[in-house]
């Protein structure tokens, strides 16, 4: 046989070889997908790694407020015949005129001395055009500091059950206004004057005014003076535009403001002199308070209806808070003059449910009766600030018609929710669980995989060198992972984790870190034992015979037959680690700063930091979900490896 | 080599092992301050009063507690380091434990470990040994007859309780069936053990009633490990020559299975019984903790979170002692059992 020959004989039997190994394998993977357990768990895997990594298109805020805090899952609604949908009893935009028949306001609380003007459409808006504006006058007594203003908003509950949660959001902005004590528009011929005169009732008190003049352009220029009656001037000066002084008056005196024009064409110009009243009054405390209306009477419960109603309802009356009109948790939210300010809503997303909760949920089933009207009352308290605007107030008989406070109201929502939400329900702060776990699959999948593949690198390195080449260095790496099997693990994983946490790791790479130390002994002992059996196959012997070195047979003989061990171990190794990754952050040993499954089981049951904690926040699906995703990865695995083994070991193969 | 060898060469391989373990521990708790660059007693010192513990109380207690201050700085000598190794393992194999920082403040720990292991005992003994029986019951009747109906609905339980985390079983159980149902009393909770109630029977009693729900849970967690072991075990018995002979010679099933086949098949279990139940003192982290049981797990893990250096050095070092002693007397108690072991 001449050498040729040979050289094409052996490379035939490579090509038969590789075809062997080519319809080996499809024949594998065919068994594979024959085998329901193993698909079955193929699929799971897959979706759930998907999922995790489309978490951030999916759920891209998985820990902000979704729904009602601790709502079941959406499926649960078919079991409940009187679920209904989320839905807005009460919405107000405030565009036309008819959203102001479902409103009506109250009244005031110092009944004599302050009346409201009325209600009406105003232009301006918090979302869009239009809202409610409620103006008060107050223009008669001296002494009064506050004055406080409901405005009821009426709806009818539709449902027969009450509401899981009923949250509540509305916009609002106070203005707060003096009329001008002169507001005046003159003509002036050259070197004319005009002279207006600040005569005041009330003695005693100092306070600003704006003194405007806006003259039209290229006209002017007019000198300006301000005497007061006790001879002094306080301005004196001549302007060529628009401009606006600050005055300090004293009511003890009287002022004379002279106007005259030092130029050469006849001037148009106005004036206005008004008290400096923005900061008189705060509105800082605004109430939310819930009553019954009763549409027979044509009016709200008293106080004392209310509350006999309650009680007889079984609410204590002391745990309710009262407002003014109403009995229900009262909300105390800011206020700023001349701004807008939004309760529970948010300009953004103007679509977002409201976040405030209306009322506490013993009250709710009381109130939210069937075919029950309801009031939510706003109800906003104005205050001279402090004693040193009460001046200020006093002034009030001095300004003409008396100081104008205006509220404007808008977008007024209430939004009720039944307590079912999306596949998994949401947690104790309304996030949505299921982009919470998918969230923090991503971690679990990550550290699993990668710690795995840590220890399978320390794992089969150690048992292919401790195996093959045995003597002194196995009984040296032996005596090691003796070392390393006789540490109890999870108390070891606690230790190292404390350490790492120590060192200020960052929590991640710590918990990556502890497991890649962690769990590879077992697989070195098994890849050990293994290479010892395959290391007396008479290829081996004629690989070394021919003079292979032992780092090609390793690679070429011996690692193929380790290699459905290692996918095994592969395969069980994820599981061990994604289950040793949940019971770390369980524990919070870490304190890992992500969305991990074990994290939400913790919260969930209620133990921190290792202490106790009450089974008050317990809620089976807040709990039941991140458990059962990681009991679906287990079996998935275990599955797959499962499979696997059926196909490879010819034992079982024989035996099914 | 006999068995008298054998048994020797375990010890002293074990007291090898725990003095590797102490070293261990000894370099893993300094290792924090080399890395980060601080005197260990002022990074203990530092973490503690950020964690809001009174400086001056503090060092009252440190001047207290003389083994830390015999801690070197950080640029001592290696001479003074080594000196400090030597007082460290002679306070080790006394026992001589030292005090509490932050958990028990300024208490004995060695007192402390001694109270906590009782309630470790209390939980873990029952619960191995009822998970042990069930798992070697139902693993009995599994291998003798493997494939039957009974066997895989067993084994898909054993796989599900398997990949389930114990936490999250024990969790549910207690929120369901304390907390919602309110079936079992508040769920194990901090329960007085016998000896400290004026009545002994009723309080054991009582004591036995909370801490059954952490039992049955721990149970349902482990008896499938048990159950799969016995029943491999068997499985591979039943398969060799021995119990052909005697089918051959037409004995009935039960006598094969339980005269021949099962004293074959225990002998491996035995180790694992053993092992469980020897490592009964070294607690349950996650189970304490859920159900506030004061065992050395969960003192282990509040001195974790409260970082007591000292406390949580010395209760690792106890688990680990326990588990390689519970190792040596497995060995020995396999090689006793088991005359065709090859030592």
């Amino acid at each position: 046989m001449s050498g040729e020959q040979a050289e094409i004989e052996v490379k035939e039997v490579i090509a038969r070889y590789r075809e062997v190994t080519k319809v080996r394998r499809r024949y594998t993977i065919r068994a594979f997908f024959k085998i329901k357990r193993g698909a079955l768990g193929l699929i799971i895997l897959v979706t759930l790694t998907i999922l995790s990594l489309l978490s951030p298109v999916i759920a891209p805020n998985p820990n902000s407020k979704v729904h009602s805090e601790l709502s079941v899952p959406a499926w649960l609604k078919m079991f409940d015949p009187n679920a209904f949908d989320d839905f807005y009893p009460l919405k107000l935009g405030f565009q036309s005129a008819a959203d102001l028949d479902s409103s009506h306001v109250l009244g005031i609380g110092n009944t004599s001395t302050f009346y409201v003007d009325g209600i009406k459409l105003a232009q301006d808006g918090y979302l869009d055009q239009g809202s409610l504006m409620i103006r008060v006058v107050d223009n008669h007594t001296l002494n009064d500091t506050t004055l406080s203003v409901g405005a009821a908003f009426l709806f009818r509950w539709p449902h027969r059950k009450h509401p899981y949660r009923a949250y509540f959001g509305f916009a609002h902005k106070v203005e707060i206004r003096a009329p001008p004590f002169i507001n005046d528009s003159v003509s002036l011929d050259p070197n004319a004057n005009k002279t207006y005169s600040l005569n005041f009732t009330t003695k005693g008190i100092a306070f600003n005014c704006w003194l405007s003049i806006s003259l039209k352009p290229n006209t002017g220029p007019v000198a300006i003076i301000v005497n007061s009656s006790a001879g002094t001037v306080i301005l004196n000066t001549v302007v060529i535009e628009s401009t606006e002084f600050p005055l300090s008056l004293n009511t003890d005196y009287n002022y004379t403001i002279t106007l005259q024009n030092k130029g050469f064409v006849a001037t148009q110009l106005n004036i206005c002199a008004v008290a400096d009243i923005k900061n008189a009054y705060s509105a800082s405390l605004v109430d939310i308070t819930l009553n019954i209306y009763d549409p027979a009477k044509g009016s709200l419960l008293s106080m004392e209806e209310l509350l006999d109603y309650l009680q007889e309802n079984g609410v204590e009356p002391s745990s309710i808070m009262q407002g003014n009109w109403g009995a229900a948790e009262h909300v105390r939210i800011t206020t700023f003059i001349d701004r807008w300010f939004a309760f529970g809503i948010h300009k953004d997303e103007p679509n977002k449910p409201p976040e405030v909760m209306l009322c506490r949920e013993f009250l709710l089933s009381p109130l939210f009766q069937p075919d029950q009207w309801l009031a939510v009352i706003i109800e906003i308290d104005f205050r001279a600030l402090s004693s040193s605007f009460l001046p200020i107030v006093k002034l009030k008989q001095d300004i003409p018609g008396g100081i104008e406070i205006r509220w404007y109201i808008d977008d007024i929502r209430v939004q009720a929710q039944d307590g079912y939400y999306g596949l998994m329900g949401t947690d104790k702060d309304g996030a949505d669980i299921f982009a919470k776990i998918i969230d923090g699959l991503k971690i679990s999948l990550l550290v699993g995989f990668v710690a795995t593949i840590a220890n399978l690198t320390i794992g089969v390195s150690l048992g292919l060198v401790s195996g093959y080449l045995g003597g002194k260095i196995d009984e040296v790496i032996m005596r090691f992972v003796d070392f390393m099997m006789s540490i109890p693990t999870l108390p070891l994983l606690l230790v190292l984790s404390f350490i790492f946490y120590q060192m200020q790791i960052d929590p991640l790479i710590a918990i990556i870190l502890v497991l890649s130390l962690l769990g590879w002994a077992g697989i070195a002992r098994v890849i050990r034992s293994q290479v010892l059996a395959l290391k007396t196959n008479v290829y081996v012997e004629a690989a070394r015979a021919s003079g292979a070195s032992p780092f090609y047979i390793v690679r070429k003989h011996i690692l193929p037959g380790v290699w459905p061990l290692v996918l095994v171990y592969l395969m069980q190794g994820v599981v061990a680690n994604i289950l040793a990754e949940a019971s770390l952050s369980f524990l919070g040993v870490l304190r890992p700063n992500w969305n991990s499954l074990g994290r939400m089981i913790q919260e969930a049951s209620g133990i921190s930091a290792g202490t106790t904690g009450g089974a008050g926040m317990f809620a089976v699906h807040w709990v039941f979900f991140p458990g059962f995703i990681l009991m679906l990865i287990g079996y998935a695995f275990y599955a797959i490896s499962d499979a696997y083994d059926e196909i490879i070991n010819p034992k079982r193969r024989r035996r099914f | 080599m006999g068995l008298k060898e054998y048994t020797i060469r375990r010890v002293i391989t074990g007291l090898i092992t725990i003095l590797v373990v102490l070293i261990f521990n000894w370099i893993l708790f300094r290792l924090p301050s080399f890395v980060m660059g601080k005197d260990p007693i002022w990074l203990y010192v530092i973490q503690q009063v950020q964690t809001g513990m009174d400086p001056k109380r503090f060092i009252a207690l440190l001047i207290k507690y003389k083994r830390l201050w015999r801690i070197p700085s950080l640029h001592a000598p290696l001479g003074l380091w080594i000196d400090h190794l030597i007082i460290y393992l002679k306070n080790m194999f006394t026992f001589n434990f030292g005090i509490s920082m932050k958990v028990a403040e300024g208490k004995e720990i060695a007192p402390l470990l001694a109270h906590r292991i009782m309630y470790s005992v209390f939980l873990l003994l029952p619960a191995t040994l009822i998970s042990i029986s069930v798992g070697i019951l139902i693993g009995v009747k599994l291998g003798a007859n493997p494939g039957s109906r009974l066997d895989v609905a067993m084994m898909s339980i054993a796989l599900m309780l398997y990949s389930i985390p114990i936490f999250w079983l024990q969790v549910l159980l207690k929120g369901v069936l304390a907390g919602q149902l309110g079936i079992w009393p508040a769920a194990g909770g901090v329960f007085s053990l016998p000896q400290q109630a004026p009545d002994p029977l009723i309080a054991f009693i009582d004591a036995f009633y909370m801490i059954s729900l952490p039992i049955l849970t721990l149970v349902l967690a482990n008896f499938a490990g048990w159950m799969i072991l016995m029943r491999g075990s068997l499985m591979d018995v039943m398969g060799e020559d021995f119990v052909l002979t005697a089918k051959a010679k037409g004995l009935d099933e039960t006598t094969i299975l339980y005269k021949h086949a099962f004293r074959n098949a225990v002998l491996p279990v035995v180790t694992s019984v053993v092992l469980a139940i020897a490592g009964v003192w070294t607690g349950a982290v996650i189970t304490e903790t859920i159900f506030t049981i004061p065992g050395v797990g969960s003192l282990l893990l509040n001195a974790i979170l409260n970082l007591d250096y000292a406390l949580c050095e010395v209760t690792f070092y106890f688990i680990t002692l326990s588990t390689i002693f519970a190792n040596i007397i497995a060995d020995i108690s396999y090689a006793l059992l088991d005359p065709r072991v090859k030592y």
